[in-house]
Order: C-alpha cells, then structure tokens, then sequence
C-alpha cells in the first residue's frame, strides 16, 4: 500500500504510442462487460429479463458470471442493510481493477422510501465510488440498457476512473464504513 | 364456535372473549394458565397448526400482548389465544415442546421486543441484526428517525415537510366532501 | 490416526451464489460431500417494514405493502385491503370482488413461470429460463395496461379496485392464455419428462407425512404429500366460492412431486381465468372510504391469510382507534420451510442437491425478515 499504481493513462505527458494503446483498452473493456451475478436488493427482479431473450443484453457483450475474481461491474439494485454492505464491500474489493460500479434505483442516492430505517443506508457514495446513477423504481430493463451504453461511452472516452478514487481516498473511505458497521475484520488489501 | 367455548369454559377460566365472524374466537386468558389452554386445544380438540406467535406493545398501559394464532384442520376454525404481560420485567416461557416451529418466533420476538422465554436454548443467535447494541427496536420508545439522520446522514438540499400539507394545498374541494 | 472431528470443513453457502434463491446465507457442515447439519442466516434484506408502517397513515403503506415480496406483490395488497375492510366494515361491490380474482390469478401464473426457470437453471439447462421468463413478460404487459407499472402495481385499494378494466382487456388475456396453454407441451418435453430431471430429483429429500402438521407446513409442499389442504377450499376469500377448480395432490413427497404439483397448478389457474371472463357481471368497482388523509379505523385485531403460490400467508393487523395502525405482522409462507424442515432434511444429502432443494421448497427471504 505505499505506493498507489495506477496504469499509464494518469500521466501528464505520454508516448504517442502509448496514447493508441489506451485507447485499444478503452475499447475493449467497453465492448465486453461482466456482470456479477448478486441481487442485492429488490431492483434484481428486473435483471433475468434483461438476460434473457426479449431484451436481449448479450448482444452488448453484457454476461453474468458467478464469481467476482472475473468480473467488471457490480450492480448494486436498489437498497442496502447494513449487513449486506459489510459483503458488497468484500465482493468489491476482491474484483480486479479496472472496475465500475452502477447504482439503481432511488435507494442509494438519498435513501428512497426507507430514509427512516435503521437498518438501510441513506447514501452510497460515502461508502463505495459510483460510476453510473439510475433513477426509477423499479427502472425499466430498457433503461438498465441505456446506462450501460452510458457507461460504455464514459469508458471510451477515459473518464470512468472510480477505482482511481478509491485507491487514492482510501483512509475516508474507511472511515465512513467502520463508523457504521462494528465488528470490522477485513483484510488490510483493497486491489 | 359457541360449543367450543363452553367446552374450554368448564375446565379453564377465561378473562374475555368475542366470537368475530362464524369461524373466529378470541380469547383472553391468564399467563399462568396458558401452558395448560395450549396442550388442551392441540391434543383434545385438534387445534394442531400454530400460524403465528406475535407481539404488541401497549406502552400507556405499560404491558406487552402476546399473541398465539391458531387454526384446526378438520373443522376448519380459527382461534386467537392471547395474554398479557408485565413490560418491565418481561419473562415468559417458551411453547417449543407443544408447537416445534416457535423456536423461530420465539427468537424474533426476544430480538425486537426483549422478551426472555425460558426454556429456549437458542433464543440468543441473531435473527434479522448483526451487532446490535440499542435498545430493541420494535418498542415505542425507539425513535428510528433520529437513529437514521445521526448514522447515516443525509444530502443537505433535501427538504422534509408534512405530507398533508403538500396534499392539501390543491386537494381542498376533496377535503371537504 | 485421524480423528472423526478432523475430517469435518464448515462452508458458507453465502449471499452471493447463483444457485440459492435471493440474499441468504446458511452455514453447513461437511464431511466429504455430504452434509451433516445446516444453519440459516437471514437479515440481509431486513428493512424494518413494521416500524415503518407505525409511522405512516394507512392509505400511506400501500407502497410500502407491495415491496414485501417482490415476485408477488397481489397478494399482499389483497390482504392489506381485506384487514383494513373488516376492521372499517366497508362494503365491496361483486364486480370488484371478480377483477381482485382475476388480477391474483394472474399474479399466480407469472410467479410460476418465474419458478420454471429457476429449477431448470439451477441443473444447469439454460433454455427453460429463456422461454420461461419471456412468457412471463407477456402477463407483465397486460399488467402495464391494466394498471400502469410492470412490478408494483397498488390497483386493489379498501372497498375495490382503483380503476374499470379497459376496452378490449378480455380479449387480450384470452390471447395470452392461449399462447402459454399452446406452449405446455413443449415444456414437459424440455423440463418435465427430462430423463436427466427425473434422475436428479425422484427420491430427493423425502418428507416424512406426520411433519407436515407438525411443524406447519403449507402449499404445494404439503400438496406433494397427499395432503388437501388449500385456502381456497377450506376458508373462500373472494369468488373462489363460486368457482370450479381442482385441489392438485400428489403421493410422493420428493422435489418431483412437488414440481408436478406446481406444473399442474399452471392449467388450474387458465381454467379459473377462463371461468372468471365468462361469468363477470357489469356493475360499480370502488366503494369510496371517507377521506383517507383523516381516516380513523376503530379498536380491534383481525387476521387475514390468503393462498398465494407458496403457501399460507397472513396479516395480523391491530388498530387502536387513531389514524396509524398500532400493529402489523406479516407471517410468510417459507418461514417453517427454511428454518425448521430444513434442518430435519438436510443430513446425508450430497451437496450438489442442495440448490435443488432450495428452489424446490421455493424460499423466499424477504417475507422472512421483511
């Protein structure tokens, strides 16, 4: 952890050939999305719908997979207890960089209808970096589609760089996550 | 039902009693006998489905209502036993020995109202929280709102007001119908 | 030498796995591939939907009531409006009471489908799940012409329905209908008849009869032990009175049995909706409440249960005489399911028919712990 390594695509000045190199990553890594298979909450009823065949999601190159050491984005759909963040949190760290995260629904952004529970968090983004937002409740697996592609143009273009933000702001990060969940024994890696 | 009743009124002592619809009891007996209403209703008159065992919370008359829904399969009626404890000192026994699925409920009713059944050897294990360390959430006096803005924060534009403020400012010809 | 104690390794089945149905975790207990106990550990979707309730007025927890179990989101409104009615005495009119029939119905043969591709994915036969989801889109569509959402719909409201059918509604369900019955056959060639299926599941986790009134357990389970035991029978709700329709059992007691069961529950419910089309008279559909942002409901406690696809399901509901309910319990179907039958099925079991088992019961988590 002493020092934080990000890829060539941080530095001010680059080699022309590595400028091309990027982008042949940019574009590979939007062309095929991995998707874990977890449904966090109740947005994950929409999710077999837009696997399968009427709104077919694979001809993006979207897959689900079982195990989050092969995959690229986490689907956090809808509301998150307590107990189920102190998971995402594990899940999250043990996939690889690069890695996006997509947010549905209006749980995350400002704690949706259940902002006076005490089990459910009220904001994301204190404790995860979010790529993408999506309102709706329940989004349509139509609008699901459409952040994708939005994340896909986001990655073209360079500009969806969350894992950076976490790697670099790590200690807040952490601070918000053991003020809310005791008991705290993660390991002390994060890539 | 009416027969019903009169048979349990012979041999145990009923507090209060309503009969709701053709087909629903429900009566109100003593903590002390209602181990022995139990075993009766289960093995004399075949009431051998426990549907629900519920709690309530009477906070003004200082006293939690314990609830245990019953259901007969061969004359097909329903029947609500329920009694009343103190809400200080709140112990009580457990059904596990009569109904096997109470352990469950048992455990969640220690967990969200801080009844203690004695006899129940895993009423400790965490139900629905993990490290807990409040005062039971399902009582009256938990304020949830307040426990929610202080953990986990809220975004400063957010504006709270009353629902039936918003609502009544164009619905006033609906008001007053 | 080894001792019997060394050869043990405890595994968490845990909340992120494809084969276990929705975020729960249980904790077991191996020697080499087979199980020796199980325990269950729910939470993970816990979000105080009780507490919320105390704090809203009544007309204010119907979205609130749909998000208990997401497949299913009828049957709880149902019996929402039904405790609110008893406790009130509002009055509802027959035609209202025919469109309720129809609309849980449905709402039983989109969860089915639903459940066809569960089984099937957790074998690994990835076509059912694909034709099966898409059947269950199109039952969504007239959903979203009746009453305006895909998911959660709050149509069933206390003394009704919110709103007539539209023009042409019959037609459309009858179309429906005709596809999925059309399709049948083709089901029980690719999942049913399946000789690998058949391998997989006659004989799993056998059921002892006498447990079944034991430890309370309702639904198609029970039905695949030969039980009739069925709430549309034994206490009608609704129209079911006036309608003929089989009580579906079956001797075997295993997960086959049980799949069969739900397989013939699918021609049950088009025969009930055929029925309900052809005999629906003309008349009014919401009896009016007073007004619901003043609404005061007397002192009492009722409960209400209702056959939803997995079992029996019931509201406890207690009233105090202001506008907020004092109390509301949700018994969930799969409660005895996933904590107290479990624990007696499991030992000797190999551990590739744990997800087997665990759809064949049909768990649902969030009814749990709601």
């Amino acid at each position: 952890m002493a020092d934080n390594k990000h890829f060539l695509n941080d530095k001010p000045e680059k080699l022309t050939y590595a400028r091309v190199w990027e982008k042949f990553d940019n574009w590979a890594r939007a062309n095929s999305l991995w998707v874990v298979a977890y449904g966090t909450g109740c947005g994950s009823i929409e999710i077999p719908p837009m696997v399968t065949s009427r709104f077919d999601a694979e001809r993006f190159g979207v897959n689900m997979v079982g195990t989050p050491r092969q995959a690229d984005v986490l689907i956090i759909s809808g509301y998150l207890a307590v107990k189920t963040l102190k998971r995402v949190i594990r899940v999250y760290e043990q996939m690889q960089s690069p890695k996006y995260v997509v947010a549905l629904g209006a749980c995350p952004i400002n704690g949706g209808m259940y902002f006076d529970s005490y089990n459910t968090i009220n904001l994301l983004d204190k404790y995860l970096p979010v790529d993408v937002w999506l309102t709706g409740c329940m989004p349509r697996p139509e609008a699901i589609l459409s952040a994708f592609a939005d994340l896909m143009k986001r990655i073209k273009e360079g500009r969806a760089d969350g894992w950076k933000k976490y790697i670099d702001n790590l200690g807040e990060y952490r601070k918000n996550q053991e003020k809310i969940i005791k008991n705290w024994k993660m390991p002390n890696y994060n890539w | 039902m009416k027969e019903l009743l009169d048979r349990i009124k012979k041999s145990f002592k009923i507090v209060n009693e309503e009969i709701k619809r053709e087909n629903f009891l429900i009566i109100e007996v003593e903590q002390g006998d209602l181990k022995q209403i139990l075993v009766h209703l289960k093995y004399n008159e075949n009431f051998k489905h426990l549907a629900l065992l519920s709690c309530v919370d009477w906070i003004e008359d200082k006293k939690f209502q314990l609830t245990y829904i019953l259901w007969n399969y061969k004359t097909k009626e329903n029947l609500i036993v329920k009694t009343y404890i103190n809400r200080e000192k709140s112990d009580h026994f457990t059904v596990m020995d009569i109904f096997p699925q109470a352990e469950i409920y048992e455990r969640e009713v220690r967990e969200m109202y801080g009844v203690n059944f004695e006899g129940n050897s895993t009423q400790h294990l965490d139900f629905a929280l993990e490290d807990w360390d409040d005062i039971p959430p399902m009582r009256r006096d938990f304020d949830t709102l307040k426990y929610s803005l202080e953990n986990y924060g809220e975004r400063e534009e957010y504006d709270r007001t009353n629902i039936r403020d918003i609502i009544s400012e164009f619905t006033d010809e609906w008001r007053k119908k | 030498m080894i001792d019997k104690k060394d050869k043990e390794v405890k595994l968490f089945i845990g909340p992120q796995h494809p084969g276990v149905t929705g975020n729960m975790s249980f904790e077991v207990t191996l020697e080499g591939d087979t199980f020796k106990d199980v325990k269950t550990h729910v939470g993970y979707l816990h979000r105080a939907f009780e507490k919320l309730m105390e704090r809203r007025l009544y007309i204010q927890n119907f979205p609130i009531v749909c998000r208990i179990c997401v497949p299913e989101p009828d049957t709880n409104e149902n019996l929402y409006a039904r405790a609110l009615e008893e406790l009130y005495g509002l009055e509802v009119p027959e035609r209202a009471k025919w469109i309720r029939t129809l609309v849980l119905e449905l709402d039983r043969l989109k969860m089915l489908m639903m459940w066809i591709g569960g089984i099937a994915g957790t074998m690994g036969l990835g076509t059912a799940p694909q034709w099966s989801v898409f059947d269950r889109d199109t039952v969504l569509d007239l959903f979203e012409e009746l009453t305006g959402a895909r998911i959660y719909h709050i149509y069933v409201m206390p003394g009704g329905v919110r709103r007539d059918l539209p023009e042409g509604f019959e037609e459309r369900v009858l179309k429906v209908i005709d596809n999925i019955e059309k399709k049948l056959p083709d089901y029980d060639d690719l999942v049913f008849e399946n000789a690998v299926f058949k391998k997989r599941t006659v004989g799993l986790s056998k059921i002892k009869p006498e447990w079944v009134e034991e430890i309370g357990v309702s639904g198609p389970v029970a039905r695949a032990c030969g039980f009739t035991y069925d709430i549309r029978r034994d206490q009608p709700y609704e129209m079911y009175d006036k309608l003929e329709f089989d009580i579906i059992t079956e001797t075997g007691c295993d997960v086959y049995s049980m799949a069969k069961v739900r397989r013939r529950e699918i021609e049950n419910s088009i025969k009930i909706i055929r029925q309900i089309i052809d005999k629906m008279p003309k008349g009014e559909v919401w009896n009016r409440p007073p007004n619901v942002l003043y609404w005061k409901i007397p002192e009492g406690e009722t409960y209400v249960k209702a056959e939803a696809t997995r079992g029996e399901m019931g509201y406890y509901v207690v009233s105090d005489g202001s506008d907020k309910p004092r109390r509301i319990h949700v018994r969930g179907a799969s409660t005895p399911h996933a904590y107290t039958l479990l624990e007696r099925l499991v030992p000797g079991m190999n551990i590739s028919d744990f997800s087997v088992t665990i759809v064949g019961l049909q768990t649902c988590p969030p009814e749990i712990e709601r």
